[in-house]
């Protein structure tokens, strides 16, 4: 681990034994502030990066950021690290790359079946994060990666910024105004995206001839064992439920990440998630398609997730999309003017040199993961799920119940 | 494809000795006409899945209506034809159909169902079928299997192939007879399988397969004795904590990362069986072995488990991390101490009013400010 990580923080006794005492005595600097001058990385130091999956997105995220500098890849196909695993900049098992001391941060490209256990396995060498969305694959896993996150002290960033555009004044009065509960009925208001709607082939044969290149039982890592594929691997593997949640969660991370930061809804989920007509049943192995997928929080509001070709019209009444103070009463008015004002959102790199909390965090990235694996669950099971999201269970449904915390192939674990 | 659990590749279980002979014969002229039957049945479970998948839901619905009323002979049908080699293109439709069934009998209310098609599912362990589509059932019962399954997916667990699905569907159905079952197949395990069943039984916190995963917690094999630690960490057995320990206090390396986190898991175990001093003797352990600098994390890590056992009689320890010089320990200090002020305030609100002040002296990040902020306003009533 680099010292410049670790810089040392001017204590209050120090700048109090450099001053008077009655200089001192009259100005109590707070502890922050102190530290604000003297705890940051000095801009010009690099943070060093190491990739975790260098294959479509590698790190294109953190790439040519003045910041940050490569030193490491990490990928199962050889291919893709341009050549045999060297132990010091090119490695094929993740966990060999994270002993690295000079690496600060991960930069993991995966595809979403391994976004978890690198998350939790780079939080435990103390490495900061910076994961590609879809998040994770199933709900406990954004938890146990959320928790992970925040016991060891790291940085997390999701790879999707579109919620540091949200920060009109107009916005932060929604974001605070429902964050806060402030109007008790939102069952009016509709927010809503979508995305495209691909789905895979639903016949995949055995191929024997895995290419010499790929390691298939780490690429398969935690998903179950399944004969090998083309199709399997390398971007088609987004079509398939043993990997991720096909265009659904993929978009839908893109379009719900800003919302539910919009909505003030980074701390919880919906309660109930039904899903539109679309072609059912869903196959075993290969992603099908969705319509629209409704979810409603405990508030009231809906979000609302189409699309694609099998979009049905959504005709349920949506009265408003925002709301502002003009919409409180007195009572809500006084409250609203007590409450704190909404942070403002911290960059990674700022928020690498300043250890705060980056803007695309842990803990909402697990919550915009769980609503469009809910949603996805909506749709493969052709019925509404009802939700606890403070217990983060599904209620009253012993079979989505099962979608909650999958098991994983071992030796991988939570 | 045309397949039958009669034919002779997935023939039913044969009897021996003299009166063999005589059911032999009744057998063959039944497998014969259960055989003539079955090929109807191909035909026309064919015919009756071609539509799927559909956007009409009450086709659909009803599709699936009448294999049910077809019996658990039809059901069985359609699982045969989803095919015996992995990706097989005929077995298309068949797998939509059978895994349509099981969302379907797995709605709430329908439980009668449910157990029909569980049981045809569970049958299939019986015959000759490939491993493949041995998987695929296993697959399934993941989902709609419960208890009455558990003892069919078990007699799986000697494969190599198949131990890794009825693992993980017996692990999904949970409770303690499928922890019975993983464990009765534990000590004649080897391998991956044995690797797979104690990852299996860490996850399902089974305390009675701890004395059988301590044999494993130094195994020559490492992702053994990775996966042997978490387990017992998991399972919050404190006869484990010396060997947790000891791991952990080893050169920097992943699986040192590995041994530390079961060290916590642990305490947090202990926490939860109202060992709250056992708990804190790790935690303390853990941050004792961690001094250096860059292992700031870990001790980040063994305070927040600390804070989360011990709750107010923490503060002390949390107040210091407080007001470390050490950045990184000062603002995940200050993130967890919110948490910590929240679970405290009904019964300690002077002390977690004080704490939050403290919070909010510690660190400049907006955010932990606009959590505690709230949580003062709270207090404040």
């Amino acid at each position: 681990m680099t010292n410049n990580k670790r810089q040392q923080g001017v204590s209050r006794r120090r700048f109090l034994g450099t001053a008077t005492a009655a200089a001192a005595a009259a100005a109590i600097v707070p502890r922050h502030v102190l530290g604000e001058r003297a705890d940051r990385r000095p801009p010009s130091e690099t943070i060093t990066y190491g990739v975790i999956g260098n294959g479509g997105r590698k790190d294109s995220g953190l790439r040519g950021k003045k910041d940050f500098e490569r030193i490491a890849v990490c990928d199962v196909d050889i291919k893709r690290i341009g050549g045999e695993p060297d132990g010091k900049t090119r490695f094929t098992d993740y966990r060999e790359m994270l002993e690295r001391k000079e690496i600060d941060v991960v930069c993991i490209g995966t595809p979403p079946h391994w976004h978890a256990l690198p998350c939790l396995h780079a939080a435990q060498a103390g490495k900061d994060i910076f994961c590609e969305k879809p998040f994770t694959k199933f709900i406990s896993e954004g938890r146990a990666v959320a928790d992970a996150v925040k016991r060891y002290g790291v940085i997390f960033q999701i790879g999707t910024f579109g919620r540091f555009g949200k920060q009109s004044e107009g916005d932060r009065q929604n974001r605070k105004i429902i964050k806060y509960g402030l109007i008790k009925d939102l069952s009016d208001l509709v927010a809503s995206g979508g995305g495209k709607n691909r789905t895979g082939s639903p016949s995949l044969p055995r191929v024997d001839e895995i290419p010499e290149e790929l390691d298939y039982d780490l690429w398969l890592g935690p998903a179950p064992f399944k004969p090998y594929n083309p199709k399997r691997v390398h971007y088609s593997n987004r079509f398939y439920w043993d990997y991720e949640g096909g265009d659904l969660t993929n978009f839908g991370h893109h379009s719900m990440d800003p919302l539910l930061y919009l909505y003030g809804k980074d701390h919880t989920a919906p309660v109930r998630v039904e899903p539109g007509p679309a072609p059912w049943p869903q196959h075993p192995d290969c992603v099908g398609q969705y319509s629209w997928i409704e979810c409603t929080y405990a508030d009231g509001m809906r979000v609302l997730f189409g699309g694609g070709a099998y979009k049905a019209s959504y005709d349920r009444p949506r009265k408003r999309s925002k709301v502002s103070v003009d919409d409180l009463d007195e009572e809500g008015r006084k409250r609203y003017d007590a409450l704190p004002d909404v942070a403002k959102l911290v960059d990674f790199g700022t928020a690498v040199r300043t250890r705060q909390q980056s803007g695309g965090h842990a803990e909402a990235s697990h919550r915009v993961s769980t609503l469009m694996n809910l949603c996805n669950l909506a749709v493969r099971l052709n019925r509404t799920i009802h939700f606890d999201p403070d217990k983060e269970v599904i209620v009253d449904d012993e079979e989505a119940a099962r979608f909650v915390d999958i098991p994983m192939r071992a030796p991988w674990h939570l | 494809m045309k397949l039958s659990p009669s034919s002779t590749r997935a023939g039913a279980p044969t009897a021996g000795g003299t009166a063999a002979a005589a059911l032999g014969a009744l057998a063959a002229g039944a497998m014969a006409t259960r055989a003539q039957a079955a090929d109807e049945r191909d035909e026309k479970l064919a015919k009756l899945i071609e539509p799927l998948p559909s956007d009409d839901h009450a086709k659909v619905e009803q599709i699936l209506e009448e294999i049910l009323k077809a019996g658990s002979d039809a059901i069985a049908k359609l699982i045969v034809m989803t095919g015996h080699e992995f990706g097989d293109p005929e077995g298309v439709k068949p797998k939509y159909a059978v895994h349509g069934l099981v969302h379907h009998v797995c709605r709430p209310g329908a439980d009668g169902h449910r157990k029909v098609v569980a049981e045809t599912l569970a049958k299939q362990f019986d015959y000759d079928h490939s491993d493949e589509l041995k998987a695929f059932v296993c697959r399934q019962l993941q989902l709609c299997g419960r208890e009455q399954e558990i003892l069919a997916l078990a007699r799986l667990l000697h494969s190599e192939r198949l131990c890794e699905p009825a693992t993980q569907a017996i692990g999904a159905i949970g409770g303690e007879k499928a922890a019975a079952a993983l464990r009765g197949a534990l000590p004649d395990a080897t391998g991956g399988r044995r690797t797979t069943l104690v990852n299996a039984l860490g996850r399902l916190r089974d305390k009675a397969a701890a004395p059988e995963i301590r044999k494993d917690v130094n195994a020559k094999d490492a992702d053994l004795r990775v996966v042997a630690r978490f387990a017992l960490g998991n399972i919050g057995d404190a006869d484990s904590a010396d060997a947790l320990l000891k791991a952990a206090d080893a050169n920097p390396s992943y699986e040192r990362d590995q041994a530390t986190d079961a060290c916590l898991r642990l305490a947090r175990g202990l926490g939860e069986q109202g060992k709250a001093a056992d708990a804190e003797k790790i935690c303390r352990k853990v941050m004792d072995l961690r001094k250096a600098e860059d292992e700031v994390h870990e001790r980040c890590a063994a305070l927040a488990c600390l804070a989360e056992v011990l709750g107010v009689k923490a503060l002390d320890d949390v107040n210091a991390a407080l007001e470390s010089n050490d950045l990184w320990l000062r603002n995940a200090t200050a993130r967890t101490a919110v948490d910590v002020a929240r679970a405290i305030a009904k019964d300690h609100s002077a002390e977690a009013k004080k704490l939050l002040e403290m919070v909010l002296e510690s660190t400049e990040e907006q955010a932990v400010h606009e959590a505690a902020h709230v949580v003062l306003l709270d207090l404040k009533g």
